[in-house]
């Protein structure tokens, strides 16, 4: 069983968690009214699939806390988990 | 409509269980305590709002104490906290109608349905339906996880020799877990099941 660490909850198994997609950051509507149909196309429907530790957001269903979690999608290991704004506190490492 | 009348007329979603059950050995028992009343408290004001009214306030969040009268008060965020009555006790009726109006808190009545599941094979049931080791997790301290598939709130409370565990979650829920729930229990050992409070 794959084991993630909520960082409010302690490790709980993966069937407890929902993947809510790659952090990434939300233009202002000032931006998005000053894109071009491309970038904006860009923006909707491309992500960065490059190899390596990717930022994604992650939801803990049962106790309603939305995470980040630092994920290397090679190795699909968790690298380390922590709330949104506590990036520079001690996190969690999964392996 | 008054409180005494809105409480009168609510029906379990689990009263199912009183009647589908069969009481045997008690390996498990699965009692109803979804009429309960129950009630959220949000907001940064909650906590001392509550201490007025003397209720015993958890320091931890997760952590749970004793109402006077039987119930119970659970801390499940900084500023957050589920209140739920004993059977027989009426504390909290009014709880809605006492905020002043310029508070910086929210009462919200909780429709949880709730289970009690007792026995010495409690920890059986849950090992079939739960990925989480309850058999490691401190009393009176409060487990969000999921039991079949059923997003819950687990507390473990010491009763005698074996531990008891009261079970929250959405009602939407309540007939599809119960009835899974009464049918392990019923392959652990036979169940038994109270009547709904």
């Amino acid at each position: 069983m794959k084991i993630i660490h909520c960082p409010v909850n302690g490790p709980r198994p993966l069937q407890e968690f929902y993947f809510g997609g790659q952090l990434r950051a939300v233009p202002t509507s000032e931006q998005v009214a000053a894109m071009t149909d491309a970038e904006w196309s860009d923006y909707a429907f491309n992500r960065d699939g490059s190899p390596g530790i990717q930022k994604e957001w992650w939801y803990h269903t049962p106790s309603g806390t939305w995470f980040i979690a630092e994920r290397d999608i090679v190795t699909d290991g968790f690298v380390r988990t922590y709330l949104f704004d506590q990036a520079d506190q001690e996190s969690h490492n999964d392996g | 409509m008054n409180r005494s009348e809105s409480v009168s007329i609510r029906q379990s979603p689990l009263q199912f269980l009183a009647a589908g059950a069969v009481a045997t050995n008690r390996a498990v028992g699965l009692a109803d305590l979804s009429l309960l009343e129950k009630w959220g408290v949000k907001g940064p004001g909650a906590a001392s709002w509550l201490a007025e009214r003397g209720v015993e306030i958890p320091q931890t969040i997760y952590a749970s104490r004793p109402l006077s009268e039987g119930g119970l008060v659970v801390r499940v965020g900084s500023d957050e906290f589920f209140l739920e009555a004993g059977q027989l006790d009426q504390s909290l009726a009014s709880l809605g109608d006492s905020v002043p109006a310029a508070a910086d808190f929210t009462p919200v009545i909780r429709e949880d349905a709730a289970l009690l599941i007792t026995g010495c094979g409690g920890l059986d049931l849950f090992a079939q339906t739960c990925g989480h080791p309850l058999q490691q997790s401190p009393m009176d301290q409060i487990i969000f996880t999921r039991v079949a598939g059923v997003s819950c709130g687990i507390l473990p409370q010491s009763s005698g020799e074996e531990p008891q565990y009261r079970v929250w979650f959405d009602p939407s829920y309540a007939v599809y877990l119960g009835e899974t729930l009464l049918q392990i229990a019923s392959e652990l050992g036979e169940a038994a099941s109270e009547p709904s409070v």
